[in-house]
């Protein structure tokens, strides 16, 4: 899959992991794993530049005696993750279509 | 590895970041160290899960030198090119400082407006003191010239002509003493006011240096 299409869905599938809740590193990483594992260094620069972007904010919180960062998704976000299902469907569509074709090829 | 060693190798990758970003980038990964400890994990497996250092490094530096429009550092640099692109000044703090910059930041506010505090209360009271003394003096000055004209007019002294030379003798003492007191206090004052002046010049000295 091409980097930077892989990168995009990253990134919006880490947004969708806060929309539940604010949410923090590894929390993040555990949440998606069903779907994808992914490593907290791959995960560093996809957070960055969600805050760069003003899709998500941080703040620290108190935890156990040692200070959590915390994410947030922002207006902007939720946005950014709209988009994406509305991109997406039409490839669904598509993709449904080649399923199609293939699978009645094949029989 | 443990912690200490896992901030060294990372820090020592990292001296082409400007501290704060480093600071981040440590902070973050040893959050995720003690979240998977929280788990189950001991610190090495911790550590060793997150991946190889050079790998955490060099995610970390990308993102930096495209968040910066820093042009990546040449890996063979031929030998005529005579412009090298290289990322800001390379800074190195010792390690027993990052770690205590990360483990002690929520308590610093803490202490520093402590510190702070009792710093300006000593402050405070030195002037307090100055001035009252100062009050003092002039005070003694002034109540030893009232009480010296008075003494003359006494009528409850004990025993006349001796009673009003002593209230005398005790309200010249008086003056004396404010006079005395007086110009020491001033003097102490303008030493105190150009200790201050010292101590500016030299942090400003500092900061040109």
């Amino acid at each position: 899959m091409d980097a930077q299409l892989k990168r995009g869905i990253l990134e919006v599938s880490v947004l969708a992991a806060l929309l539940e809740s604010d949410s923090y590193g590894y929390q993040i990483i555990k949440d998606v794993s069903p779907y994808f594992s992914i490593s907290e260094s791959t995960l560093y620069p996809i957070l960055r530049r969600l805050e760069k972007a003003g899709m998500v904010t941080t703040y620290s919180e108190a935890y156990q005696s040692r200070l959590r960062k915390y994410y947030s998704i922002t207006e902007a976000g939720i946005q950014r993750i709209e988009q994406f299902l509305e991109e997406w469907e039409a490839v669904m569509k598509v993709y449904s279509y080649i399923k199609g074709e293939y699978d009645r090829d094949k029989t | 590895m443990t912690k200490l060693e896992f901030i060294d190798a990372l820090g020592n990758e990292l001296t082409s970041m400007p501290i704060e970003e480093t600071k981040k980038v440590l902070e973050y990964y040893l959050e995720s160290v003690d979240d998977r400890m929280d788990d189950g994990m001991t610190e090495e497996e911790a550590i060793e899960a997150l991946g190889p250092i050079p790998e955490l490094a060099q995610r970390a530096l990308e993102e930096y030198r495209q968040e910066n429009q820093i042009l990546p550092v040449p890996k063979a640099p031929e030998p005529d090119v005579n412009v090298v692109f290289e990322g800001p000044e390379k800074r190195r703090m010792p390690v027993w400082a990052i770690v205590l910059l990360i483990i002690g930041s929520p308590v610093w506010l803490g202490i520093g407006l402590g510190i702070g505090g009792a710093a300006l209360g000593i402050y405070i009271s030195l002037w307090a003191i100055l001035a009252s003394l100062l009050f003092c003096a002039g005070v003694f000055i002034i109540c030893g010239a009232i009480g010296a004209v008075a003494s003359w007019f006494l009528t409850v002294s004990p025993t006349g002509i001796f009673g009003r030379v002593f209230a005398f003798g005790c309200c010249l003492a008086l003056i004396g003493v404010g006079m005395l007191l007086l110009p020491a206090m001033l003097w102490l004052i303008r030493g105190f006011v150009s200790l201050h002046r010292w101590i500016f010049r030299k942090l400003r000295g500092g900061k040109k240096a």
